[in-house]
């Protein structure tokens, strides 16, 4: 057992691998039992550092630079044939956008074919949204078909039930009026399905065009016929 | 309005050709590094695995990250120490996945794991210590393993460890001073049993 004041300068001097120096020299010289201690320090780092020195130094393996360079082969060969960035690019905007056209198709198969012989009879709904009790008053009477795409809006679903029909943008309070004409029997929905072809309205006649007759004159300092 | 760009089917050629002789070019360089520091990653995931079939597959994946990323290595001086960070990072995280693995199993399969018998005592008293200093070399701090480890390399000395690791010189030599107390504190109680045998 080393004496206990030298103890960890014996450890220290041991683990730097330099000579002791003053104090502890001397002690060392005077005392056996801590220069028995200190040689067991000094083996036990001696092993340490030659089992070390085995860990750290092993050969490599000869067969590991030909495995790393076909692995860098291996490597760079897909690198070559790799598409270049503006082919992808491409081909991401053709897929969306034929992911669109897809997607415009299946809603415009989706909407019912309007029959022109349907139309008088598609644009009278049995009755109106804004008739039934419950439902908010809304601006036309008739199915806005932009609104069937846009869930959660302030009007209810349209009731697939009801007969629809497109109609001119500037025209719905017209079609609104003419509507609610026939609800009421102001205006007889027989003369809107009727064939026309033979009768003439009075408010509707054709009127002959009629043009003046066109005077030519010739231009002012040129002679006629000449160029 | 439409934006137009203008393009240059000739160029694209020309840059593609350039780009590939810059690759043969770096693929070069960084063959001549390969066989110089080759060794060496093998050596630090070696020293870190103890074992010879990982170590060799820590280097080679040590050494393919290196290669994808050699191009964005400005300073090419440091491939050394950037190749040791690596492959030292690499096969820790293989050595405590593997210690997972190894977990697993001994929590699957009693009794609990044995070392191998030894033929001679002289062997086994050597086996044992080996077995003792890479446990103990296991419980110290990465820092501290790493400068050990390079400390250990042949060739390798403070001034050259302390620019591989870019790092002061006191640093380097403190780390090493400190991971010599703490693998002998460790050891020393075995040292003392193996002599007493």
């Amino acid at each position: 057992m080393p004496c206990e004041p030298y103890k960890n300068a014996l450890v220290e001097a041991a683990a730097t691998g330099a000579e002791p120096q003053g104090e502890l020299r001397a002690h060392l010289a005077a005392c056996a039992a801590c220069r028995g201690a200190f040689a067991e320090e000094q083996s036990l780092f001696s092993s340490i550092d030659a089992s070390l020195h085995a860990t750290a130094n092993v050969e490599m393996p000869p067969s590991l630079l030909p495995r790393v360079r076909a692995r860098l082969d291996q490597a760079a060969a897909p690198q070559s044939r790799w598409i270049p960035a503006w082919a992808a690019v491409a081909a991401s905007v053709a897929l969306f956008i034929g992911f669109l056209s897809f997607r415009g198709v299946r809603f415009k198969t989706n909407e019912r074919p309007i029959d022109s012989n349907q139309v008088a009879s598609s644009v009278l709904p049995v009755e109106s949204p804004a008739s039934r009790p419950g439902n908010p008053p809304t601006e036309h009477l008739l199915y806005d078909p932009a609104r069937r795409h846009r869930p959660n809006q302030a009007n209810p679903s349209p009731d697939p039930e009801e007969p629809r029909a497109f109609v001119p943008a500037e025209q719905p309070d017209v079609i609104a009026r003419l509507l609610d004409g026939l609800r009421r029997g102001e205006v007889k929905g027989e003369v809107l399905l009727a064939d026309g072809s033979g009768h003439q309205s009075q408010d509707l006649q054709i009127v002959p065009l009629t043009l003046a007759p066109i005077d030519v004159k010739a231009l002012d300092g040129a002679q006629p016929g000449v160029r | 309005m439409q934006e137009l760009v203008l393009i240059q089917p000739g160029g694209t050629i020309r840059s593609e050709s350039s780009r590939e002789a810059a690759q043969a070019d770096a693929r070069h360089e960084f063959e001549e590094r390969l066989v110089e520091c080759g060794p060496l990653a093998y050596r630090v995931a070696r020293g870190v695995l103890r074992n010879t079939a990982d170590a060799e597959d820590v280097a080679q994946e040590a050494l393919l990250r290196a290669y994808r990323s050699f191009h964005r290595l400005r300073d090419r001086n440091r491939f050394r120490g950037w190749l040791v960070r690596i492959s030292f990072r690499i096969a820790l995280d293989r050595l405590r996945s593997a210690k997972r693995r190894d977990l697993r199993d001994l929590e699957w399969s009693q009794p609990a794991y044995q070392p191998h018998p030894a033929n001679a005592e002289d062997i086994a008293a050597s086996n044992e210590f080996q077995t003792h200093l890479d446990r103990a070399l296991e419980e110290l701090p990465e820092k501290l393993r790493l400068v050990l480890l390079l400390a250990a390399m042949e060739g390798h000395t403070i001034d050259e460890i302390a620019a591989l690791l870019a790092i002061p010189v006191g640093t380097v030599k403190s780390r090493i001073f400190v991971a010599r107390k703490k693998l002998a504190e460790k050891l020393r109680c075995h040292v003392s049993l193996t002599k007493t045998r």
